[in-house]
């Protein structure tokens, strides 16, 4: 295996392992391949392997692992979406794509990308709305075109069984799409430049309440997907990818959006009421090392009722069911930082950590097009080229829309960054696996967060992330035990702001841990922008300001800091309570979507949305669990 | 009107006027049935605007939605011709798989190129098959965090004037950028995924090699820059182009495949195009 020594972007070039590649190239589309002459192809394929870079201390990758296309049957049936898989790959590269006569480009393209389209029913959208095909022949498409919208029985039922209309061949439309939705992910599988994922999205739903998980491949080694129909009990899920492993093929589920779940998510109970047990731990943990905690339908972090302290818990909370309601249930169910403290109990109770979750963040949009830019969102709408200042009104709800969601509450944006170590499916998901992930609210700002005990400060001034890894672990990962007489563990936390994007405010350590068995919570203010500190009377730091001019929807990097960096001790450590730590980093305040949308077309701002926000990062966890506890 | 009177119990007359009646059922008959006449309704102009703007949030403009009714048409010549060739048979009735058909036929018929017809065809396009121009470069960064924006850049400046007095680069006081301080063989994309679309990234491409330059503003602060190397770019050798040279000879092959056949197939079509009267 040969060396190639080359600083690349201040990383080491060398060649990959030959062992990741060789699937890849049995794996090759023959479109390109074929039966040109051997010695010329070998050349042009050792090129590619050679050029994979391998990043020794790890690069943050910027991608979207939830994006649905017309592969998705509530895409096609609601929104008309056309834009099929392998454009939605072509697109997220920045390849130039035509769709519907209309020629798009994508700004500033990602590293990876998953599309995860509705395993429900896979595909049967596109068939229904042909007029052509044997499904959509049939009557009942055809009444269904007539109304120019599927009643709520039959979206209902497509979300929950396998053949909703007799005289269709579901299952037959289902097995084409899925071989078309595999090439497509293959054929634009990249190795170095654009990393594709075969996945699916598990959407239960029962009553309304969210419990969806997308199924993200780690190769080209894929089964049939597992759809809602099948179950909707997240552990059947979990044994659907268990039996895969044991035939090597290997698999991680997300659940997103608990926000929206009725308090189901991160309930305290199975999913046939018993208390979560030693087993369900370590079953969800081991199938879901991940949580999307923010996406269109709103961030799902924590919710302002459950952090009175957290003055920046207000944000893109967003609370309207799929039936158009709010939840009225267990409102701590719905979000992250109530779970990462509800599995500390869990572990010490069950002796395992059902709710040891790394974040990522997603789009969801549903029109095949991924879309993290604040400047261009639409909400549920596509990028129309003119739209009209009525139609404007309906994405800004200032008029009545026809969502059943109210369109200005989405969030703009969101991603998922991975610190891998190449921009391979392998190495991207392997470092989903360990957790060494962060989720940002759009902009592509970079955490990172090392916990250990043998720190020094100038591993953080001297940017030596090697000796960090050497010396501790990464975000995703478990503090080891204390050592003897340690004192309180050292934390590196780094963020550093998006190169076209705003200043950061602060970066804040947020510790979630248990006293006496009885969660807590605490926010510290661990690096502030602008020489401001912390008042010791209110705990609070005074804040950075606006810069955002709501006439124009701008804002300057006038205020704020670029890189925001802190060697961080906890004063409350206690080596006998267990412990979990994130980071969140805020940006300035800038115009939200709603805002630049409406200032550039001359509409009034939505009086229900804030005219500006402040974007975000966070990054996952690192665990502290007390000498001689098992930190699963 | 005794002469009418007659002339209608004439039976010839009779005889003619059923003939008239029944040619112009013939005629109706075959506008309502004629394979080879594609009739564009307004409803179909309707459905093609109502999915472009399902699609995008906005009706199309009127150019585009000429396009989309262009498409129509071809799409329609080729599942009737895909429909009158058999197709179907054997197979679900399928009009966009018809259509994809359609327009793949004659995949089949084209055979493989031999290595002369790449080298051919790589020699006419061989402008396509090229590396991008990189550069390798040093930098120095100056944070704004440190003291502001405007000192950032006096910093830079010093930096600069020492550099050119000859002091090393590594015995100037600058501030550590996240992705280090060399980078080599960046083509544009890759520099500005490091620095943004920004000054910096504009202006690294138009230095001299081996000479300190700046201060450039990037997304994160100010930079002094030198450029080590300059790789221009170049053109491929086959042997580094043939898989992409035989992928787009084939690919350009299909597609003349696929004009000629739908210039004579719509040849063989009338068009009408009835939704412009009601517009």
């Amino acid at each position: 295996m040969g060396r190639i020594s080359l600083s690349i972007g201040g990383a080491l070039l060398v060649t990959v392992a030959m062992g990741a590649v060789a699937d890849r190239i049995l794996h090759e589309p023959q479109a390109r391949s074929g039966e040109t002459p051997l010695s010329l192809m070998a050349d042009a394929r050792a090129a590619e392997i050679a050029a994979v870079p391998v990043y020794p201390d790890r690069n943050a990758f910027f991608g979207d692992l939830h994006l649905h296309t017309s592969y998705s049957t509530d895409a096609v049936l609601l929104q008309r979406t056309v834009v099929t898989p392998d454009q939605a790959y072509r697109y997220a590269q920045g390849e130039p794509i035509v769709v519907l006569g209309q020629p798009l480009k994508m700004a500033r393209p990602l590293d990876f990308m998953a599309v995860t389209d509705h395993a429900e029913l896979i595909g049967s959208g596109r068939e229904m709305m042909d007029p052509d095909s044997p499904a959509g022949r049939t009557p009942y498409a055809t009444q269904m075109r007539a109304r120019g919208a599927p009643d709520a029985d039959l979206l209902r039922k497509l979300f929950t069984s396998k053949n909703p209309v007799p005289g269709i061949d579901w299952d037959g439309i289902g097995k084409t799409a899925w071989q078309r939705y595999i090439e497509a992910s293959e054929k634009n599988y990249r190795p170095g430049r654009f990393t594709t994922f075969i996945a699916f999205e598990w959407s239960a739903t029962p009553g309304f309440q969210n419990l969806h998980r997308n199924v993200i491949f780690r190769s080209s080694k894929v089964a049939y997907p597992y759809s809602a129909a099948d179950s909707e009990r997240p552990e059947d899920l979990w044994t659907y990818m268990e039996e895969n492993r044991r035939h090597g093929i290997e698999s991680l589920a997300i659940p997103h959006n608990a926000n929206l779940s009725n308090g189901l998510m991160f309930a305290w109970n199975d999913s046939d009421g018993r208390r979560i047990n030693r087993a369900y731990a370590l079953r969800r943990a081991a199938n879901e090392p991940l949580n999307e905690i923010v996406q269109t339908k709103g961030q799902s972090e924590v919710h302002p009722a459950l952090a009175p302290d957290d003055e920046f818990a207000n944000f893109e909370v967003f609370e309207h069911m799929f039936s158009g309601a709010v939840g009225k249930g267990d409102l701590g169910g719905n979000y992250f930082r109530e779970a990462i403290a509800r599995g500390l109990v869990l572990s010490e109770e069950a002796g395992a950590n059902p709710f040891k979750m790394g974040v990522v963040g997603g789009s969801d949009m549903h029109t095949g097009l991924v879309n993290p830019q604040e400047d261009n969102y639409r909400g549920a709408y596509g990028p129309a080229e003119n739209p009209s200042p009525d139609q404007i009104k309906a994405m800004l709800g200032l008029v009545k829309d026809t969502m059943i969601i109210p369109n200005a509450q989405t969030s703009g944006g969101d991603m998922t960054g991975v610190w891998a170590v190449s921009n391979t499916r392998e190495a991207i998901f392997d470092a989903m696996r360990r957790r060494e992930t962060f989720a940002t609210s759009g902009p592509r700002m970079r955490v990172r967060l090392f916990a250990g005990w043998g720190y020094s400060r100038d591993m953080l001034t001297g940017r030596h992330w090697g000796q960090a890894y050497g010396k501790g672990t990464p975000m995703g990962g478990d503090l080891s035990p204390a050592p003897a007489r340690a004192g309180s563990p050292k934390f590196l936390i780094w963020a550093v702001k998006d190169p076209q994007g705003a200043n950061l405010d602060r970066v804040q350590m947020i510790k979630v841990w248990l006293e006496n068995g009885r969660p807590r919570q605490k926010i510290f203010d661990v690096a502030l922008s602008g020489g401001r500190h912390v008042n010791p009377a209110t705990g609070r730091a005074p804040t950075v300001g606006n810069s955002s001019n709501l006439k124009t929807a701008t804002y300057t990097n006038s205020i704020g800091a670029t890189e925001l960096s802190a060697y961080w001790q906890d004063p409350g450590f206690d080596r006998k309570q267990a412990a979990a730590y994130y980071v969140r980093a805020l940006e300035i305040p800038t115009p939200r979507w709603t805002t630049i949308l409406a200032t550039r077309t001359g509409v009034p701002l939505p009086a229900d949305v804030p005219a500006t926000i402040q974007e975000r990062a966070w990054s996952s966890p690192i665990w502290y669990a007390p000498s001689g506890r098992p930190a699963k | 009107m005794p002469l009418i009177k007659a002339a209608l119990r004439e039976p010839l007359l009779h005889f003619l006027m059923l003939g008239l009646l029944l040619y112009g059922a013939a005629v109706i008959h075959a506008r309502l049935t004629d394979r080879t006449r594609i009739v564009v309704t307004h409803a179909d102009v309707e459905m093609l605007a109502d999915r472009y703007g399902k699609q995008f949030g906005a009706p199309p403009s009127p150019s585009r939605l000429g396009a989309l009714i262009e498409s129509y048409i071809q799409d329609e010549a080729l599942y009737r011709q895909g429909m009158a060739l058999g197709l179907s048979e054997g197979d679900e009735i399928v009009r966009r798989r018809i259509i994809q058909k359609m327009d793949f036929l004659g995949e089949g018929d084209i055979r493989e190129p031999t290595e002369a017809d790449l080298r051919r065809y790589f020699a006419i396009h061989q402008a396509r098959y090229g590396e991008p121009r990189r550069l390798s470069f040093t930098h120095l960064y100056f944070s704004p965090d440190r003291g502001g924006d405007a000192r950032a850049r006096t910093r830079a400046r010093a930096a600069l004037a020492d550099a050119h007095g000859g002091k090393s680069a590594v015995a100037i006081a600058a501030d550590p950028f996240p992705d280090g301080q060399s980078f080599a063989l960046l083509d544009k994309a890759g520099i500005e995924r490091f620095f943004g679309e920004t000054e910096l990234a504009r202006m690294v491409w138009t230095l001299p090699p081996g000479t300190w330059a700046g201060p450039f503003r990037s997304g994160y602060g100010w930079h002094i820059a030198k450029v080590e190397t300059s790789e221009p770019a170049r053109n491929l050798s086959f042997a580094e182009a043939a898989g992409a040279v035989r992928g787009d000879w084939i690919d350009e092959q299909r597609e003349r495949l696929k004009q000629r056949t739908i210039a004579t197939i719509l040849r063989g079509y009338t068009v009408d195009r009835n939704y412009r009267s009601r517009s």
